[in-house]
């Protein structure tokens, strides 16, 4: 795998995943259900990349959306996107790889594990054995509403977003996925 | 042929037990690591985003705009343009009186107004923070106030060197003491402040009233709260939508539901009160 092209695509979608919120997003309170597409891009990039490049871009993009997010606490999006990876690459056998609709369900199947993860590892923070503290005004039943809807928009975004991706794959040098491998 | 002692296995996992670790720090110890990095992400990938925020907020801004005049066919679409010039007319005259009002109430003469734009609106319904395009460099400090036109918008909780992290005032754990005031020219307050707290996830403010308050539908909620600085004293946080019958004292008290002027997650351009000194 391309490392300068993940950067670039990386830096292009987290730049459009923020700024163009307030266009494509549902008004869901204060802020937009939108489509995560750090996380269609993860998706793409586990569906075919040797399996130690899917973890190292799992914590890239994990540490992006941790840190694009006003929550000061580093590593839950970073772990879950690990799970993630893992979960992708159990999966990726099943599924065939040039599919759009492969990657939608690969993405919501990821997406699950993702935010249902990144919500347990902020839950934990408010055990009392632990130095953590838990976060204030901070509710999971909310988070997790919102991470469902967020994770509807997100499978129905990956069809498009993984089909112009697919046209690009030629920058990608990504080596196709084989059974055994 | 020993395997080397480092290798990428071994790295990521030494990477997932810092993270572990990194996830159960004290709130304080987790922002003291993570601030660093945030505001370098928020220079890099900031004027991106921040471009492409203003082109969303511009196509789709959070209240209704008049229309173009480029789409406009026929004259019956002038007429439109027309009304909804006059009807923005009147709320901008509205603004303005506001303005005025929260001037004659509140000393201005030490602050600077300085304009930021929003760069990466808020992302987690739960944590209403977005951030803007202002930070140390430009006087920006931690607690100073935040305004849209003549709304309360937030405090700042986290200056970098050219971006801040502002906090909106509809945070679920937020309680906001304000002043209800008939809208009209000259009109006085009502004598008794209301707390008022956030609902309707973010949308709206209530807040808890006797029953046989003189409040009306359409007055006006300043803030005036003294856990606030001076200077934001005098904003407007909302206006009263609707008063219903409390739910636990039917007859006895009702519940007055305020919504902000203008949607706070969906405002593109602030103002930040910075004192006359720290600005630059």
């Amino acid at each position: 795998m391309r490392w300068l092209t993940f950067a670039i695509f990386v830096y292009v979608m987290l730049a459009a995943e923020i700024g163009l919120r307030p266009l494509v997003g549902v008004p869901y309170g204060a802020s937009f259900v939108g489509p995560s597409l750090m996380l269609i891009l993860f998706v793409h990039v586990a569906m075919s990349a040797p399996p130690l490049a899917v973890a190292w871009a799992a914590l890239v993009i994990g540490l992006l959306v941790d840190l694009t997010h006003q929550a000061p606490i580093v590593g839950p999006a970073a772990l879950a996107y690990l799970l993630g990876a893992y979960v992708a690459m159990q999966l990726r056998v099943m599924v065939f790889r040039d599919s759009a609709l492969s990657l939608a369900a690969m993405t919501f199947a990821v997406g699950v594990f993702v935010h249902l993860a990144v919500v347990f590892l902020l839950v934990i923070r408010g055990l009392p054995f632990l130095p953590s503290d838990p976060l204030p005004d901070w509710d999971a039943p909310g988070q997790l509403v919102f991470g469902f809807f967020e994770l509807l928009y997100t499978t129905a975004a990956s069809i498009p977003v993984g089909m112009l991706l697919r046209k690009l794959e030629s920058m990608w040098a990504l080596v196709p996925n084989t059974i055994g491998r | 042929m020993k395997p080397p002692r480092l290798n990428q296995r071994r790295v990521l996992a030494g990477i997932v037990l810092l993270l572990l670790i990194a996830c159960v720090l004290p709130t304080r110890g987790a922002r003291a690591v993570s601030t660093v990095p945030r505001h370098l992400l928020e220079l890099v990938v900031g004027p991106v985003s921040g471009l492409l925020t203003r082109l969303s907020f511009d196509i789709r801004p959070g209240h209704k705009p008049p229309p173009e005049a480029r789409t406009l066919e026929d004259y019956a679409n002038m007429r439109v343009l027309v009304e909804s010039l006059q009807q923005r007319i009147l709320q901008l005259e509205q603004e303005n009186r506001n303005l005025r009002r929260i001037r004659e109430v509140q000393e201005f003469d030490g602050f600077t107004f300085l304009p930021a734009r929003v760069t990466m609106p808020v992302r987690d319904p739960s944590n209403p923070t977005l951030t803007i395009d202002r930070g140390q460099r430009h006087g920006v400090r931690q607690g100073q106030v935040v305004t849209a036109g003549d709304s309360l918008f937030g405090r700042v909780t986290d200056a970098g060197t050219v971006t801040s992290a502002v906090r909106l005032i509809n945070a679920p754990d937020t309680r906001l003491v304000v002043r209800l005031v008939p809208p009209e020219p000259g009109a006085a307050a009502y004598d008794k402040l209301v707390q008022v707290q956030q609902a309707d996830n973010g949308k709206a403010f209530w807040a808890k009233v006797e029953a046989d308050t003189t409040i009306r539908v359409g007055d006006l909620a300043h803030l005036a709260d003294d856990a606030w600085p001076t200077e934001a004293r005098g904003f407007i946080v909302g206006r009263v939508q609707r008063i219903i019958d409390h739910p636990d004292w039917p007859g006895l008290a009702r519940r007055v539901i305020i919504k902000p002027l203008r949607p706070l997650g969906r405002t593109s351009n602030v103002i930040v009160l910075v004192p006359v000194g720290a600005a630059s």
